[in-house]
């Protein structure tokens, strides 16, 4: 009897699960397995979720700064370049939301929109992902490069993805009306190109399952930086080293910098590894200006002590 | 007692569990339109006979019928092959890669190697699932030097299971030990010597995301299960459930074409007549050459019986 009620139950829980079928969105199970090396804090969905502090700061990193610590770290497929960029005076820095776009099925895409009206999700499967994002997130699509009839957004998805997340977003395919998404205070888009045609003979196939776009594999939960050279894509584990990591390069080059017009030290005693006399000097400049350590003093503690500098 | 709650417990855990492969119930739902046999995995099995007909199919058979029930994107070119003259034909086992990750690369090994039975290097993990009449079909994301995941060892292998060649979006290496295969019918982007990497602590670029998920090859979508037909340089992707309608238009056409020329030949008709909307003289006409040849034809004559069952003339 008991046995019975333990198969019972067996089946049903396996029952309730076979019913999922197709994901649209990638399993919180799965998510976590692949972002296992990230320890923090994450979404309800199982998405990484780096500090806001941290995504803030981000902002103010340079794209080399964050490719060399990562290169370092064995991470060589993280960058992305040749992208038109809309409102590019402003870097894109946030968490990333992925979508996968490809062309049209019948057979598979009545599934999904059917699924997808299970799952409440309403209108046409494009504006899905933008429905999930919250603020400080950047959804990052790949539409496979596809311009004329690829185009993801126009200003009024655009209106609402800004609303959401007041960021912007990377697309792997084009937009249209570029002149209403540019007049979006703080929006910033990096996408492939300009079409007045719309969206047509393409399906949503997932959101948040790992996407190419061009050289780089993204995940979701990954931290997103865009500035004029391209986008760069850093895993959450890695976002803190790679951003104090920079702060730290951005902080000791500022020093540099301000002691080499002093005429204090040579150019060859600032571009060589320092003595003890210059890294001493370094710590009480810094100490004596704050406002040029974007890091907590923990987190200079740390790098001071961990690092061969 | 608490073995078999053990046991369930671990049935429970498979269930929860997933892999980079998808899974059945996923299988299940992108392909609702095949009532046919599937594979214990799920994915659509199209018949042996079906696909051994299909080797007379042109392409341009297959499109006009994908295209007249809206499947507008199932076909790519742009490739270099293996025997050129030589058709390709099998059901689609799909693999994605996409540029290296350290983390994922980690995670999918440990997984691969701990849970599912994975052996050595991710990219013969979906080779080992081939089975006769597949065909193996990659998105290796165009990648060229560092890119090819099949040389001959692997190529030997992918022939020795499933007797056909692959379709591959990038490089491979070997291209002559490929060659000497004999009938390794083949559709790729380029070659090149080099290999991939995939050391997640040292040189990496290629990670395996997906066996058998649905697959991007240019601008078709490609999903497991899909009939594969490679000719003249082009490669188009069946849906299962079209392949008959695919390969009876296909038939009928050829059969019309074969009675339209011999009798354009022997001057009994004019062109005018043929390239036409035929009359229900030659319609007639037709039926009675089919009855007559119907042990001659490039068609299996059961299948010509079937036709002319269903003719009025």
């Amino acid at each position: 009897m008991k046995i019975k009620a333990i198969i019972v139950f067996y089946l049903a829980i396996s029952l309730s699960f076979m019913s999922l079928g197709q994901n649209i969105q990638m399993p919180k199970e799965m998510i976590m397995t692949y972002s296992q090396a990230w320890k923090g804090e994450r979404f309800p969905d199982g998405r990484p979720r780096v500090s806001d502090d941290l995504v803030k700061r981000l902002a103010n990193i340079s794209i080399e700064e964050a490719w060399g610590v990562m290169r370092g770290e064995g991470y060589e497929s993280q960058f992305e370049g040749n992208w038109q960029i809309i409102n590019p005076n402003k870097p894109l820095a946030g968490r990333v939301v992925t979508a996968q776009y490809m062309p049209m099925r019948p057979d598979v895409n009545t599934p999904i929109m059917e699924k997808g009206k299970s799952e409440n999700r309403k209108g046409s499967s494009n504006s899905w992902p933008i429905d999930l994002l919250q603020e400080n997130d950047v959804y990052v699509a790949d539409g496979y490069g596809k311009i004329i009839d690829g185009t993801l957004i126009g200003d009024n998805l655009g209106n609402s993805i800004y609303a959401k997340s007041k960021t912007g977003v990377v697309f792997d395919a084009g937009i249209r009306d570029l002149e209403g998404l540019e007049e979006i205070d703080g929006f910033v888009g990096f996408v492939r190109g300009v079409d007045p045609s719309f969206i047509k003979n393409e399906m949503l196939t997932g959101i948040n399952y790992p996407i190419r776009i061009g050289r780089a594999t993204v995940m979701p939960g990954d931290l997103i930086l865009g500035k004029r050279e391209g986008v760069i894509f850093i895993p959450a584990h890695l976002a803190e080293k790679v951003i104090t990591t920079a702060e730290f390069i951005g902080m000791t080059d500022a020093f540099g910098h301000l002691r080499l017009k002093q005429g204090k030290y040579t150019p060859g005693q600032i571009d060589q590894k320092w003595t003890d006399d210059i890294k001493a000097d370094f710590v009480k400049w810094i100490d004596e200006n704050p406002d040029k350590r974007p890091m907590s003093k923990s987190e200079l503690a740390k790098i001071l002590k961990d690092k061969n500098w | 007692m608490k073995k078999i709650i053990g046991f369930f417990a671990l049935l429970l855990m498979s269930t929860f569990a997933w892999g980079q492969q998808i899974s059945k119930e996923e299988m299940l739902f992108l392909t609702p339109l095949w009532k046919g046999e599937r594979f214990a995995d799920g994915r659509p099995k199209v018949s042996d006979a079906l696909l051994q007909r299909l080797k007379s199919v042109t392409l341009e058979e297959a499109w006009a019928v994908l295209k007249n029930e809206n499947f507008k994107h199932n076909y790519e070119d742009g490739w270099q092959t293996i025997n050129p003259d030589s058709v390709l034909v099998g059901r689609a086992l799909t693999a994605t890669f996409m540029p290296g990750r350290p983390d994922i690369q980690r995670v999918i090994d440990d997984r691969g190697h701990s849970k599912d039975g994975r052996i050595k290097s991710q990219n013969s993990w979906p080779i080992d699932m081939l089975v006769k009449g597949d065909v193996y079909v990659v998105d290796q994301f165009g990648a060229h030097e560092d890119g090819p995941t099949i040389g001959d060892n692997l190529g030997n292998s992918i022939y020795a299971k499933t007797g056909n060649g692959i379709v591959y979006n990038g490089a491979v290496r070997d291209i002559n030990g490929l060659k000497e295969l004999g009938r390794f019918t083949s559709f790729f982007r380029t070659y090149h010597p080099s290999h991939h990497l995939n050391n997640p602590d040292g040189e990496l670029n290629t990670t395996l995301v997906g066996i058998n998920t649905p697959t991007r090859i240019g601008k078709a979508t490609v999903i497991p299960g899909d009939v594969v037909l490679g000719r003249d340089g082009g490669v188009i992707f069946i849906p299962p459930h079209l392949l008959e309608k695919v390969v009876k238009t296909s038939e009928i056409v050829r059969l019309r074409d074969m009675f339209g020329h011999q009798r354009l030949r022997e001057q009994k008709y004019t062109p005018g007549q043929i390239d036409n909307r035929w009359s229900e003289e030659i319609e007639k006409d037709f039926s009675k050459w089919l009855n007559d040849k119907i042990d001659k034809l490039p068609v299996p004559k059961a299948q010509i019986q079937e036709f002319l069952k269903g003719r009025t003339w």
